[in-house]
């Protein structure tokens, strides 16, 4: 109902709009007219019959009476054939050779020629009144307007079609009709923000609310492809829409705070279980010092070496007693790691998802000469914090 | 915006302005058909003495219509003599046996006018004839060569007496109205005007005046030869009233035969 009310009055305007715009037309372009046809015979006419003329006043009178009388009243061609002015007149014209000056020309509302002769300058100054065919006008509006809303209807623009689309799938994504119009706006505008708002809808808690600030602030448009999964996983993990953008903004990063058995990755905190944190932090540091990637010890010969350092991590940080104690008496164990790297791996993708969790897991590459798989964090070692400073130890020494 | 535009466009329907150097009047209770033509060199009291014309003069003669024309000589033609298209004319002698030598078997003076003096107006004292007073001064003249008080006497002068003006010193004018507007404007040193023109330029001081030459033709009336004697007989009367200015200006009097009915 609002919609078709809209609708009435917008043609309303349309109409009156074409009707002045007709009106406005037709008026200058006839006085431009006639003004042309008036400059282009005038001066040859009174130059000619200034020569010699002892009474320059009485000339100017008489070729204005004549003028007014010959012309009068001035009639019309259009290409159509369609007269929207019945006749103008000129209902005054005068000459002098003293030009006035253009602030009472405005004020007078006045047509002016004027022209130089040898030893001065003549000014014509003329007025005219039309008469107006008030109903061709009214005629001709309205069938322009409904010419023009026939061809909107009949010929829908591209973007008409593409609106269409858009307010389809809007709807289809769940939208209410209001919401609907409201992104219509923003995505009129971006069609490729379709795709983004289909997935925001899908796969996030995002309110409509949080939805409208990003599309009024454009940051749909940074939002892309890995920046807009990390949007959605922050919102997803209940970040604010604008705490949401910061974490999609960040590099690749990841912080461990095992003091809070977390880790932060690309802003974005992680609870861990407390083994699996720790074998994490126990790769993560190799990383770092440079350490190749790590091969797991054979099944029986456990590595006591490496076993003793990751038990002393553990116990700095209250790590669990019996997986101390195994470490520091049977050594680190294929197995075991195995283990902890997939609790790592599911602890990651349990909130990043495959895709983004990837770079945060393990390259795993078969050694050449062990022709044994060895392990290593995927990260680059510049993106890796240890935000500990308990640990200050280098592991190999 | 371009349908709207080509619809509602207008262009004025061609038009034809009328002549400006022209007027035309009707005879009163007029009986005839025929236009009475009369040429005059300028529109000064044209209006008024066609209509005298046609109030007083022709009423009761065969003419429908008088038309009076003060277009440029420089447009009246061999033609226009042979054809006789003009009843009367007012002319110089000289231009009308430049047109056609022969003229006088078309047309014959009817009124004969006293001549003219025509005189240098400057601002300057004492005035004299000479390259040396004549050496930067601006000289306004009319744009029209067939002027004789504005342009062919001051120049035949000029070359009488070997003074050369560079041609920069000249200003035309189209109305002698203009001219002397500027030269009492003091814009131009030096312009050139009949006997008497405006008050102004009738009490000039006579030590800022040099004669020019006080036997320039204002020119004749002239008549169509085969014009009836009661026609000569009324335009004489009508004439008068152009008699009354001439003598004004001229301060003398026209040379007029009585008028025979």
């Amino acid at each position: 109902m609002k919609y078709i009310r809209y609708r009435m009055i917008m043609n309303i305007i349309l109409y009156f709009t074409i009707f002045a715009s007709i009106l406005f037309v037709a008026h200058i372009s006839a006085t431009k007219s006639v003004k042309l046809a008036l400059s282009n015979q005038l001066p040859p006419l009174m130059n000619n019959a200034l020569i010699n003329a002892h009474d320059e006043e009485g000339l100017f009178q008489l070729s204005s009476e004549y003028i007014t009388k010959e012309l009068n009243p001035l009639t019309f061609t259009t290409a159509t054939n369609i007269h929207l002015i019945n006749n103008v007149f000129l209902s005054s014209l005068s000459f002098s050779s003293k030009p006035v000056n253009t602030s009472e020309r405005i004020k007078n509302n006045l047509h002016f020629i004027e022209w130089d002769y040898p030893g001065g300058t003549i000014e014509v100054r003329f007025a005219l009144s039309f008469s107006y065919h008030w109903l061709m006008i009214m005629l001709m509006a309205m069938v322009i307007t409904l010419f023009l809303l026939t061809l909107e209807v009949l010929l829908p623009s591209k973007n008409n079609q593409l609106k269409k689309q858009l307010h389809n799938n809007l709807s289809r994504f769940g939208y209410d009709p209001l919401q609907v119009k409201e992104l219509i706006n923003f995505t009129d505008k971006n069609p490729s923000y379709l795709k983004q708002i289909k997935r925001l809808n899908k796969e996030s808690s995002l309110t409509f609310g949080d939805l409208i600030w990003l599309l009024e602030n454009e940051h749909l448009k940074t939002l892309v492809e890995d920046k807009f999964c990390w949007f959605i996983i922050a919102i997803n993990q209940k970040h604010t829409v604008e705490d949401a953008m910061n974490i999609a903004e960040q590099d690749d990063s990841i912080i461990f705070d095992i003091q809070h058995q977390q880790v932060i990755i690309h802003g974005l905190k992680i609870q861990f279980p407390k083994t699996p944190l720790f074998y994490y932090f126990w790769y993560a540091k190799r990383k770092i010092e440079g350490l190749d990637g790590y091969i797991n010890p054979l099944q029986n010969k456990p590595d006591i070496e490496n076993g003793v350092k990751l038990a002393k991590i553990m116990e700095s940080y209250q790590g669990h007693q019996r997986a101390i104690n195994d470490l520091t008496t049977i050594g680190l164990k294929g197995k075991t790691l195995d283990q902890n790297r997939n609790k790592i791996k599911d602890e990651l993708q349990k909130t990043l998802g495959s895709d983004i969790a990837k770079a945060y897991l393990f390259d795993c590459i078969r050694d050449t000469k062990t022709a044994r798989y060895k392990y290593a964090i995927s990260l680059p070692s510049s993106a890796i914090t240890l935000q500990s400073n308990a640990i200050t130890k280098p592991l190999s020494q | 915006v371009a349908l709207t535009w080509s619809l509602s466009i207008h262009t004025v329907k061609k038009f034809q302005l009328p002549n400006l150097d022209s007027y035309q009047c009707k005879v009163n209770g007029t009986v005839g058909m025929a236009v009475f033509s009369i040429y005059i060199p300028s529109n000064w009291q044209a209006k008024n003495y066609a209509n005298s014309l046609c109030n007083e003069g022709l009423v009761g003669m065969k003419f429908s219509h008088v038309q009076i024309s003060w277009q440029p000589r420089k447009n009246i033609t061999t033609n226009d003599i042979l054809e006789k298209k003009y009843n009367i004319l007012w002319f110089r002698q000289s231009s009308l046996n430049g047109l056609m030598p022969g003229y006088n078997s078309f047309y014959e003076v009817l009124i004969s006018m006293p001549k003219n003096s025509i005189y240098w107006l400057t601002h300057a004292n004492k005035p004299s004839l000479t390259q040396h007073f004549f050496k930067d001064k601006v000289i306004g003249l009319l744009i029209d060569p067939k002027s004789q008080s504005a342009y062919q006497q001051p120049m035949k002068q000029l070359n009488d007496y070997h003074i050369a003006v560079a041609e920069e010193k000249f200003r035309y004018y189209l109305s002698r109205k203009d001219l002397i507007s500027d030269f009492l404007a003091k814009k131009l040193d030096l312009i050139s005007v009949p006997g008497s023109n405006t008050v102004e330029i009738n009490s000039w001081p006579i030590n800022k005046k040099m004669l020019i030459t006080d036997k320039a033709s204002i020119g004749d009336l002239y008549i169509n030869k085969t014009a009836s004697n009661l026609l000569k007989c009324k335009i004489k009367m009508s004439f008068s009233f152009y008699k009354e200015y001439v003598n004004k200006i001229i301060q003398k009097p026209i040379n007029e035969p009585v008028c025979v009915k």
